[in-house]
């Protein structure tokens, strides 16, 4: 099944969880929040399995006035 | 002047207490360690960060590792956000991000000059209050404005100096002067100072504090040159609770007039 990331489109297999998918990226969840089909994905949530055609956005902080 | 310090003149913002009167940004620095000695040199009560997307060829933190949530507050902003809904959007993420509730509210539609888009600025600020945030809204230099996001209740007025990294200096100060008369919260001039002189004077005129972010971070010693930006608050501080004597055309004698020893 194909989803996005950050808007690449990446391989996912059936039952992955949005965590799992970012794990093998090499994405830390540490100070970083996921958003899913626009709407955020809480942290007790990243264990959800991700569906075709999701489009998962992570986002973290960087330096900036 | 003693060295201790009067806690009578802190900084006070949403009733959370500030030491220091500079807020720093931490964008452009050239490394993370340069910009922890900046903020450390700084002493600083504030930091900014921005939210940006994670890049997937270089997914490590090089932010946050390096900031001691301990030692100051970290307030993102909502930089790149272009209208109201982005601002919001983006200051939700932060808040799942990092458990941060306090956002600097910046709308900036404009590439050019990074200026704010006042209507959108405070359509965000209500919608960002109303969902639980303390807003601290970077603005035009309008008093009008000022009083209308102040009613919608912001907890500080972030006027510009200039626009964003221009180091232009206070080139807002006659508006500013009126939204420093007129306010009830905390004014903080903020963007396009590029002195500890332009930090102080805006500190003599009577702002509550500066932000600064750019002069610090590309300066040839971002360490000296942040110790010498807190220099410039302090003093200009100082000089505010001090009171100005007030200007003349004509010169004042500082000396005695009488007596002269010429004679006649």
């Amino acid at each position: 099944m194909r989803i996005t990331l950050n808007d690449e489109p990446v391989e996912a297999d059936e039952g992955s969880s949005i965590s799992s998918v970012l794990a093998l990226r090499g994405i830390p969840l540490e100070n970083s929040a996921v958003e899913r089909n626009g709407e955020i994905v809480e942290r007790d949530r990243l264990g959800d399995a991700v569906q075709d055609g999701d489009r998962i956005i992570i986002v973290r902080f960087v330096g900036g006035g | 002047m003693q060295e201790s310090r009067d806690s009578t003149d802190d900084l006070v913002i949403a009733g959370r207490r500030f030491t220091s009167r500079l807020l720093l940004g931490t964008g452009k620095f050239p490394n993370p360690r340069t910009m922890a000695s900046a903020i450390d040199a700084s002493g600083t009560g504030i930091v900014t960060v921005a939210l940006r997307r994670v890049d997937l060829d270089d997914p490590a933190d090089s932010m946050m590792s390096h900031l001691d949530a301990s030692r100051y507050l970290i307030l993102p902003n909502t930089s790149g956000a272009r209208d109201a809904e982005e601002a919001v959007r983006v200051a939700k993420l932060a808040r799942a991000a990092g458990g941060f509730d306090w956002i600097k509210l910046e709308v900036t539609p404009e590439p050019n000059y990074l200026l704010p888009d006042p209507v959108e600025t405070l359509r965000a600020a209500v919608m960002l209050i109303d969902a639980g945030f303390t807003v601290l809204p970077y603005m035009n230099a309008d008093p009008i404005l000022a009083r209308r996001l102040e009613e919608a209740g912001c907890a500080t007025l972030m006027p510009l100096g200039a626009p964003i990294g221009t180091s232009r200096g206070f080139k807002t100060r006659d508006l500013v002067a009126i939204i420093i008369e007129q306010a009830s919260v905390p004014v903080v001039v903020d963007a396009g100072l590029g002195l500890p002189s332009h930090a102080s004077a805006a500190m003599e005129m009577g702002a509550d504090a500066v932000l600064v972010n750019t002069a610090i971070a590309i300066a040839g010693d971002p360490v000296a040159m942040a110790h010498a930006f807190a220099g410039g608050v302090r003093a200009g501080r100082e000089a505010f609770l001090a009171g100005a004597g007030g200007t003349s055309s004509l010169a004042q004698a500082s000396s005695p007039l009488g007596g002269q020893v010429r004679g006649d």
